[in-house]
């Protein structure tokens, strides 16, 4: 076989493995949407989000399949998370890239990946078992937004760290000598040059850790009590999309099953919509800044 | 004045650190605490009376079939999808976007999704029945995109250092990938590989409805199997008194986890050693 | 827009005999083919590297191709083995031929046009592998499976670029752990290993050391028997210590052309161009 027809062969084959991924994406579309299409039918689109609250039965008329209340408490959780980790994760960032060298920097970038590592049902057990009789002691039954947000900030701390840390890395390196030659201090240099500089690659990673928080089903699971209501404050429990997908699958079928599948399509949607909007928006900032 | 804000900043972002320490220490120290003494035998032998007490042995067995089926699966691919990418449409802008796009999806998609998802296609679909195999194949797809990008960047360097010399030497793309590429890039690969069985030893959410619950020595990759975070998910919630087992397994997981982690790291340093 | 080099009369009846010479198994010895470049132009996308280009580069000689930065010295050399194929957006347009091959038909074989013509560059650019490996990747894949055949292949083109003695008793060793002179002579050997009939040289002492230097101009003046070589320097008086013929570019509206051809000693001592004689007294490029 003749080199370019080997290397043309090559590549129909390379060719084939890769359009797997993009297949892939169509794939898990198409099943999710096929699953949910006899709860469209069934119980139609509608009362999803019509429906007071969230209480399927084998009699369909009987059965409440609102997900508003969910949809709000899995966007209750993840935003509470974000508040909690975005200062603890810039601040840590700012931490190891500006002040801190040698051994404690390279310690503070190892933890970092090993808590980026951990298994969320890790973390989850420990939120279950420490951080919940803890807030029991606030108010029962500890089992509640603010417990999830917490773990999932524990989660999400990495995710900012990191990406804001590399954020600051891709500044021009001239730059902190330009500023020490013009005699400008070091923390109006990192608050007013280096931040707003660095603020693309930094929004990225609140965004990344958004929908991080928001598609994470252990954690809520476990600490956030699984009661299916509107929640009036940070200590009520809750239960989130993902969870009602984790705490239902295992015994529903038919058109209760259906709803989950199309409850995940919703999830999966929003989740790309807050990445997608993400984007779009830091795109335009960066048109603007140009 | 200056030299005040910048003292506020530091002392701040010093705390923050500190904290974010701290959180990491009290985890790993509950952990540890909790989980009493931790003999050897909890990783020989097998479970009993739900999992509350005995040890993980089939625990471990499944968690590796699920693993090796994974690995198997998207190690190979993810190459091939790297070389695709670097080597043999490196001009094509519309290749790179669409493939690009479809691994940013991926990414991005939830955990309890591609459990949906896997449920769906292996479980039902294609007849696998809640297995190993289902388990595993669902991982796959998982943590495919993050090892392609990391294969990827790898490939891509390795193939932008030496294209011109392996061209002008008369080699073909094939036989610069065979000979020259893929030879370079083993510590590339061996750094994805790491990451890859730590993502799919910690992924619980996408193997709930695919490899599913049972508790039971596998014995082939048709077998339902419960992986380790199954097992602590399982343990914690549905098991009362399976608390300390739980964490038993948490410790045992996270032990592992951290081993890779450095592992990892020790590569990838050698592999950005081998660079400068 | 520029000058034909004068070539020897008796060059032209030579060349059908040369190109039958597919098989690598054979040197060409003293006898080569010679490339010929007519309207030649490169465009990387909207932008033109350098057009109208005209020339017969003679057999057997050292061709310097010298002029200021940005006037597609290299480009053009890329162009020869069509390693701008690599670059997206790349496009040739005119004729170019080596001997009998015409090297800008979509039909010419890569493969065996980049083993005919060699290209040694700027930098050394060994394998990170053994020196052995270096040259045996090479030649396994222009289907020399025998190794021993390999092995003296290697040898006699390490003899040919004198790196033999120094490192015959390492060649189990990276090829990295050699000084930069010495990766550079490895490039060279590992090139005429694959017995190339044409050598392109992008500056190959520019990022070498004054000694290592001197023995790479030595070795190329020690190739002109057997081989054409067409090298790009900057070093004006490398290129007057060393080649026979000079190619002079230029660049005009930002695009590279050539001004002046013609033998080396004829254009230093009498450029015909006045820019040629601002350029080689140093005023101006």
């Amino acid at each position: 076989m003749s080199a370019s027809l080997k290397d043309s062969f090559a590549k129909t084959l390379l060719g084939f493995a890769s359009s797997l991924s993009v297949l892939v994406i169509f794939f898990i579309f198409y099943f999710l949407l096929k699953e949910s299409s006899l709860a469209l039918s069934q119980i139609g689109g509608s009362r999803f989000f019509s429906d007071s609250t969230w209480a399927p039965e084998l009699n369909l008329a009987e059965g409440q399949f609102g997900l508003l209340e969910m949809i709000v408490a899995t966007v209750a959780v993840a935003t509470l998370a974000l508040f909690i980790a975005a200062p603890i994760g810039w601040f840590t960032a700012v931490y190891i890239h500006f002040f801190c060298k040698g051994a404690f920097r390279i310690f503070l970038h190892r933890v970092t990946e090993i808590v980026a590592g951990l298994p969320s049902v890790v973390l989850g057990l420990w939120g279950l078992v420490v951080l919940v009789p803890v807030l029991l002691n606030l108010r029962a039954p500890g089992l509640s937004v603010l417990a999830g947000a917490i773990v999932l900030a524990i989660m999400i701390i990495p995710t900012i760290v990191v990406s804001t840390v590399s954020a600051y890395q891709n500044l021009n390196s001239e730059l902190t000598l330009t500023s020490k030659g013009l005699g400008i201090g070091k923390a109006r240099f990192i608050l007013e040059i280096a931040t707003p500089l660095a603020s693309r690659g930094i929004s990225t990673g609140f965004v990344l850790a958004l929908a991080r928080a928001m598609g994470e089903t252990m954690v809520v699971v476990m600490v956030c009590g699984n009661v299916v209501q509107m929640p009036e404050s940070m200590l009520d429990p809750v239960r989130t999309l993902t969870g009602n997908i984790a705490l239902e699958m295992g015994y529903a079928y038919g058109s209760h099953q259906s709803a989950l599948f199309l409850s995940g399509f919703l999830l999966l949607l929003s989740v790309l919509t807050v990445f997608i909007a993400g984007r779009l928006f830091l795109k335009t900032q960066e048109e603007q800044f140009r | 004045m200056s030299f005040r804000s910048e003292n506020i900043l530091k002392g701040l972002s010093f705390i923050s650190a500190l904290f974010f320490c701290g959180i990491f220490f009290l985890i790993l120290s509950t952990l540890i605490y909790q989980s009493g003494a931790l003999s050897f035998e909890f990783l020989t032998t097998v479970s009993s009376e739900a999992g509350r007490a005995g040890g993980i042995l089939e625990v471990i067995n499944s968690s590796f079939l699920i693993l090796a089926i994974c690995l198997g699966v998207s190690v190979p691919l993810s190459i091939a999808t790297a070389v695709f990418l670097a080597v043999f449409s490196e001009k094509n802008p519309l290749v790179h976007n669409v493939i690009s796009t479809a691994l940013d999806t991926l990414a991005a998609t939830p955990s309890i999704v591609f459990g949906l998802f896997g449920y769906s296609f292996f479980v039902i679909y294609l007849g696998f029945g809640f297995s190993i195999l289902a388990g595993g194949l669902t991982l796959a797809f998982m943590v495919l995109p993050f090892l392609i990008r990391i294969f990827e960047e790898g490939i891509s360097e390795n193939y932008r250092q030496f294209k011109l010399a392996g061209a002008s030497l008369g080699l073909s793309r094939t036989a610069q990938v065979r000979r020259i590429i893929l030879p370079l890039s083993t510590n590339t690969i061996s750094a994805g590989l790491v990451l890859g069985i730590g993502r799919a030893l910690s992924e619980t959410a996408a193997l709930l409805f695919t490899s599913g619950y049972l508790l039971r020595m596998p014995e082939s990759v048709m077998d339902s199997g419960r992986s380790m975070s199954v097992h602590i998910f399982d343990l914690a919630m549905n098991v009362p008194g399976g608390n300390q087992n739980a964490y038993r397994t948490a410790v045992v997981l996270v032990i592992a986890l951290i081993v890779i982690n450095l592992t990892s790291t020790f590569l990838t340093r050698r592999v950005l050693g081998a660079k400068t | 827009m520029s000058g034909q080099l004068r070539l020897r009369k008796d060059f032209s009846n030579n060349e059908s005999s040369l190109t039958k010479v597919s098989d690598c198994s054979e040197r060409p010895g003293s006898v080569c083919a010679s490339l010929k470049a007519k309207n030649l132009s490169l465009h990387y996308g909207d932008f033109k590297a350098y057009d109208n280009v005209n020339i017969e580069i003679e057999p057997c000689k050292i061709t310097a191709l010298v002029g200021p930065s940005g006037c597609g010295k290299t480009s053009f050399l890329n162009s020869v083995n069509r390693l701008v194929d690599l670059i997206p957006g790349s496009k040739l347009r005119g004729e170019l031929s080596f001997g009998n091959t015409d090297i800008l038909s979509p039909s010419c074989d890569l493969i065996e046009l980049r083993r005919k013509i060699g290209m040694v560059f700027q930098r050394p650019a060994p394998f990170p592998f053994s020196i052995k490996k270096n040259f045996h990747i090479p030649l396994k894949e222009h289907g020399i499976s025998k190794s021993s055949v390999r092995d003296e292949r290697m040898e006699q083109s390490l003899k040919d670029v004198g790196l033999w003695d120094e490192v015959k008793n390492r060649l189990k060793q990276s090829a990295c752990n050699l000084s930069g002179g010495q990766q550079q002579r490895l490039c060279i050997a590992r090139t005429l290993s694959l017995k190339p009939e044409l050598l392109l040289m992008d500056e190959p002492c520019s990022a070498l050391d004054p000694v290592s230097s001197e023995k790479i101009e030595q070795l190329i003046l020690s190739l002109r028997d057997n081989y054409t070589v067409l090298m790009v320097t900057h070093n004006l008086a490398q290129a007057k210590r060393i080649s026979d013929n000079l190619l002079v570019c230029w660049v005009k509206d930002g695009t590279g052309c050539l001004i002046e051809t013609g033998k080396t000693s004829e254009i230093f001592f009498a450029p015909a161009e006045k820019l040629t004689k601002e350029y080689l007294q140093g005023v101006r490029g």
